[in-house]
């Protein structure tokens, strides 16, 4: 036996803080029921494979045609299939249910640490607090990141061998699910540094979640319609055949909406914009490999929203810019990323950098608060 | 001209004060307003003794940087308390401990290992004497959720030391322990003193601090009441025993041969031939040089001391000034 203590080292300190992340996770019960869900759906792509001209399930022991609509979408309607079970299985299912699961489950990691008894043996090693801190933020990353590539690395193998199509995009879903909770985890341990309660940090974080998107999805609406309400009002008012008590009544409503919007710019920009997190990655594997999926997208998402931007345009006096062009490096700036990028309901630089920076504020502020803590 | 060597603890004026908030009022949980001195010297086996309340595990958090103190001064290992680098040399025991329940009893030992600085291989050839020394080596791929209070409190104890460290602090560290684990234990720390490891103490196990300690303070109200060695702090009574062979007189005879030293003086004799007696040197002197007179065997004489356990009493109760 070697009696000679080798010289400490940081870097197997901090090797030792993740290796601890990684047991936490893998004992965790409700990411071991999470796994086993998550089987559905992989389960689903290898029983039902979307073929060129029909759907087949159960490798071939039914066939069905596309639905007309999807037949309409051009010749192989795998690309719009594959964006549909993108949207509404990972995207609704595991975006919304396993995210609230997820933000519970890992709702302790925090306060657990915080706990009397544990605090001691954890913050009486050589190392910095917010390193700490920070361990327990990746170990939630962790968490979704297993999670997430599971699910999408199980489908993206289902879609190709039964479905005969390559679709990386399913892959890119897990960054979606990455990126969406790592907004809301942020939130959750603070909370849970604060209070040292899981409960509270559990209740809380989920309220922040689906808050967060409501305020979000909110900006969105206004910034659809709101500019259309006020032109129409405008045209109302220079008609001028409203009494004057509908007059007054308008401007009840024009107050309570003017308040609400400015509510609604008030926290959707500081806030981080989770309800953006799966056209931020879209458009940022769009960017970075031409994958086509924005334009998928727009045909998925589809004729109303096309009619309701017309309809916009005409109201603005303008022409609407459908534009896909790609040759052109300012055009291609333009569509992506520009401040006003007209295919855009947000700018994608300001979405990801406030979402980045609302994340650090609010891991600093948690290493503060354990930096001014005694165990 | 030889300078003796830094203590590996040093207290100067030690406060610590919570403040008072919304929900709870303020106390003084170290020091009082005149601060709490001690010095631990490299080697000693050093035991805090106090009440419950008393202030020592709040002294040895302020010491590991666990607490922040309110005023005065705290090094360890020869740097300000709370700094990361005396951290790597000293191991901790922490009372009512809370391990992570997802980990087995080796992983555990591992991961601290490791978040100490120390490579994984080199922990593994460590932990396999220390896990047999301490009777775990059979449980030490079962998950510490599956340990009772006892077990836990030994894989807690070799956590502690599986790096060697310099300083090994231990809060109450037989706490919840059977008589044979508590053998164990004070078996391992005795060789651990002997092996040069400093070791500080806190309980209010007055019996094994008694056992272990070389140097004793104790503690009351955040304040030190006292501080020594064992000899220091319980000194002899003038009560003496004296261990006589089978041919002792009994009764009228004995007080015959005493006759004159111990009129004043009750006699106490008990059945296995021992004489107890209160005495003063002179006194015991005399006693002797009689029973020689009369050809009484004398075995054994010893004079009483007080037990830490009357001194801890007294001190608490505030009879001792």
């Amino acid at each position: 036996m070697n009696s000679v203590r080798p010289t400490p080292s940081r870097l197997l300190a901090i090797r030792g803080l993740f290796t601890d992340a990684i047991f936490q996770v893998l004992d965790n019960m409700v990411f071991r029921v999470l796994i086993a869900v998550s089987l559905l759906p992989i389960l689903l792509t290898f029983a039902v494979g979307l073929k060129e001209e029909s759907i087949s399930v159960l490798f071939g022991k039914w066939q069905f045609d596309y639905p007309p609509m999807m037949a309409m979408l051009g010749d192989d309607p795998r690309p719009v299939a594959i964006e549909w079970l993108l949207k509404y299985v990972v995207n609704g299912l595991a975006g919304g249910i396993g995210m609230t699961l997820s933000i519970a489950a890992t709702a302790f990691f925090v306060p657990r640490m915080l706990e009397k008894g544990a605090a001691d043996l954890v913050f009486v090693k050589p190392l910095p607090r917010w390193s700490l801190y920070l361990s327990r933020y990746i170990t939630g990353l962790i968490f979704v990141a297993l999670l997430s590539i599971f699910l999408t690395s199980g489908m993206y193998f289902g879609v190709l061998f039964i479905s005969g199509y390559n679709a990386p995009a399913i892959l890119w879903a897990s960054l979606t699910l990455v990126y969406l909770f790592s907004m809301v985890h942020c939130v959750t341990m603070l909370i849970g540094a604060y209070t040292r309660s899981t409960s509270a940090a559990m209740i809380l974080g989920i309220v922040f979640f689906f808050g967060n998107g409501c305020v979000h999805s909110g900006w969105q609406l206004k910034e659809q319609y709101g500019d259309m309400l006020m032109i129409e009002e405008q045209a109302v008012a220079e008609d001028g055949s409203a009494d004057a008590s509908t007059a007054n009544e308008k401007d009840n409503w024009r107050l309570v909406r003017d308040t609400a919007f400015f509510a609604l710019d008030a926290l959707h920009y500081p806030l981080p914009k989770t309800s953006d997190a799966d056209l931020v990655i879209l458009h940022v594997q769009d960017a970075m490999f031409d994958s086509g999926r924005l334009a998928t997208r727009k045909q998925l998402v589809d004729s109303t929203e096309g009619r309701r931007k017309q309809r916009r345009a005409e109201w603005k006096g303008s022409e609407a810019d459908t534009s896909t062009a790609t040759d052109d490096p300012d055009a291609w700036f333009e569509r992506h990323f520009a401040w006003d990028a007209e295919d855009l309901r947000f700018n994608i630089w300001f979405s990801i950098l406030s979402s980045l920076g609302f994340i650090v504020v609010m891991l600093l502020l948690g290493m503060w608060k354990l930096r001014r803590s005694d165990f | 001209m030889t300078s003796s060597p830094a203590p590996v603890v040093r207290v100067r004026e030690l406060r610590k004060t919570y403040k008072p908030s919304m929900f709870k009022s303020g106390f003084s949980a170290l020091g009082g307003a005149a601060g709490v001195d001690l010095e631990v010297q490299r080697g000693s086996v050093f035991g805090l003794l106090g009440p419950n309340g008393a202030g020592k595990t709040t002294l040895v958090k302020i010491l590991l940087g666990l607490v922040r103190k309110t005023g005065g001064e705290a090094e360890l290992l020869g740097e300000p308390a709370g700094r990361a680098r005396p951290r790597s040399r000293i191991g901790y025991l922490p009372e009512a401990h809370r391990l992570p329940l997802y980990l087995t009893g080796r992983e555990m030992l591992r991961l601290s290992g490791m978040m100490v600085g120390c490579n994984r291989k080199w922990i593994d050839e460590r932990s396999g004497p220390w896990l047999e020394r301490l009777n775990m080596a059979g449980s030490a791929d079962r998950k510490i959720k599956e340990y009772s209070k006892g077990m836990m409190q030994r894989i807690g104890l070799v956590q502690a030391l599986i790096h060697e460290p310099e300083v090994v602090f231990l809060d109450e560290p037989t706490d919840g322990v059977d008589p044979v684990g508590r053998a164990a234990i004070r078996e391992t720390v005795t060789e651990l003193a002997k092996s040069g490891t400093t070791i500080f103490i806190n309980s209010h196990l007055l019996m094994e601090v008694e056992m272990i300690c070389d140097r004793i303070a104790i503690l009351k109200d955040g304040l030190i009441l006292r501080e020594g060695t064992l000899q220091d702090l319980t000194p002899n009574t003038d009560e003496v025993q004296i261990y006589l062979g089978n041919a002792t007189p009994q009764g009228s005879e004995l007080r015959a041969l005493l006759d004159g030293i111990t009129d004043q003086i009750p006699i106490e004799m008990h059945p296995s031939s021992t004489l107890k007696l209160l005495l003063n040197d002179e006194q015991l002197n005399a006693v002797i040089d009689r029973l020689r007179q009369g050809r009484t065997p004398i075995l054994q004489i010893r004079r009483e001391r007080r037990t830490l356990e009357d001194v801890f009493i007294d001190l608490v109760q505030g009879v001792a000034q």
